[in-house]
C-alpha cells in the first residue's frame, strides 16, 4: 500500500531533525560561550529554519503536516514534556506556518516563487521570502507566548542566517556527491 | 514522472545556480543548458533520452556537434552517467 507523501514526511522530518541537532550539539556551545545572555533565550544559526523555508517552497501549504511532526518533537525534546506549555506549543505553530504563509503573501504581491510556479527561481528569491517567513515566525512567537522585542531580533537574525548556512551546506553536500560519484 | 522527480531537480538546479555565482561552478554555459534540461526532462529514475533532451526549448538551437560533445563532456566531469547500451542515447542523471 502506497501512503502519500510519507517520503517527503520521512526526509523533512529527518533534515528539520539532523538541522535541530547541529544546532543543539554544535551552534548552541559555541554562541554560549561567548554570548550566554543571547543564547538562553535564541540561537543566532538556526538551521532547522533551512529545512522550513525549503520545504514551504518546494510544498505551499502541504508543507505544514510534513514540518508539524519533527517541531514538535524537537520542542518536546528542547523543553522536556513537562515545561513544553501551551504558550510554547501555540508558539511552535509560527514555526510550522511561516514558510508557508511568507510564499504566500509573496505569491500574492506577484512573486510566486513556489515550486511549479516558475522553473527557475533562484536562491536570492529563497532567501528574500525566508527573511519574510523569518518575520511571521519571530513576531509570531512574540505574539503566541509573549517574548520580549530583543529575543524577536535574536530568532530573525538566527533564522535568516540558519538559512543562509543550510543553503551553503546543501550546495556543497550535492557538489561533493557529484566529485565523488566520478572517482 | 516529471512532476515526482521535479521537486528534487528544482532544488538542485537552484543550488547549481547559487554555486555558479559564489564561484565555484565548474560548467561552462553549454554544459549548464544541457544539465538544466535534463534535470527537468529526467524520469523518476533519473534517466533522459539523448532525442527528448535535444529538443527541448532551451536546447533545440544549439548546433548537432556541440549537443554531443557537450554530453561527452557532462559524463567525464561526472554530471551525467550513460546508461543502457553505448548508442541507446539513455543518459542517467548523477544525483
Amino acid at each position: 500500500m502506497r501512503i502519500p507523501y510519507l517520503l517527503p514526511l520521512l526526509v523533512v522530518s529527518a533534515s528539520y531533525m539532523l538541522a535541530f541537532a547541529l544546532t543543539d550539539l554544535i551552534v548552541t556551545p559555541v554562541q554560549g560561550y561567548f554570548l550566554p545572555e543571547v543564547t538562553k533565550f535564541a540561537s543566532l544559526v538556526f538551521l532547522p529554519h533551512g529545512v522550513r523555508v525549503l520545504t514551504g517552497w518546494l510544498y505551499g501549504w502541504k508543507s505544514l503536516p510534513l514540518l508539524a511532526p519533527a517541531s514538535y518533537a524537537c520542542g518536546l525534546y528542547y523543553y522536556g514534556y513537562e515545561n513544553f506549555t501551551l504558550a510554547l506549543a501555540l508558539a511552535g505553530i509560527a514555526g510550522v506556518v511561516a514558510a508557508a504563509v511568507a510564499f504566500d503573501v509573496f505569491a500574492r504581491l506577484g512573486h510566486d516563487f513556489r515550486y511549479g510556479a516558475t522553473q527557475n527561481t533562484q536562491w536570492r528569491d529563497v532567501l528574500l521570502v525566508g527573511a519574510g517567513a523569518s518575520v511571521v515566525n519571530s513576531f509570531g512567537i512574540e505574539a503566541l507566548s509573549g517574548s520580549d522585542f530583543g529575543t524577536t531580533i535574536v530568532r530573525l537574525l538566527g533564522d535568516f542566517v540558519g538559512l543562509s548556512v543550510c543553503l551553503f551546506i546543501l550546495m556543497h553536500a550535492f557538489r561533493l556527491s557529484r566529485r565523488l560519484t566520478t572517482q | 514522472m516529471m512532476q515526482k522527480f521535479g521537486r528534487l531537480a528544482t532544488l538542485r538546479i537552484m543550488l547549481h545556480q547559487m554555486e555558479r555565482e559564489v564561484g565555484l561552478e565548474d560548467l561552462s554555459s553549454s554544459q549548464r543548458d544541457v544539465y538544466y534540461a535534463a534535470c527537468l526532462l529526467a524520469d523518476d529514475q533519473s534517466k533522459v533520452n539523448s532525442d527528448t533532451l535535444r529538443v527541448h526549448p532551451m536546447l533545440d538551437q544549439v548546433p548537432r556537434s556541440t549537443f554531443f560533445r557537450v554530453l561527452k563532456e557532462l559524463v567525464a566531469v561526472g554530471y551525467l552517467r550513460s546508461a543502457g547500451s553505448p548508442r541507446s542515447g539513455l543518459y542517467e542523471v548523477v544525483q
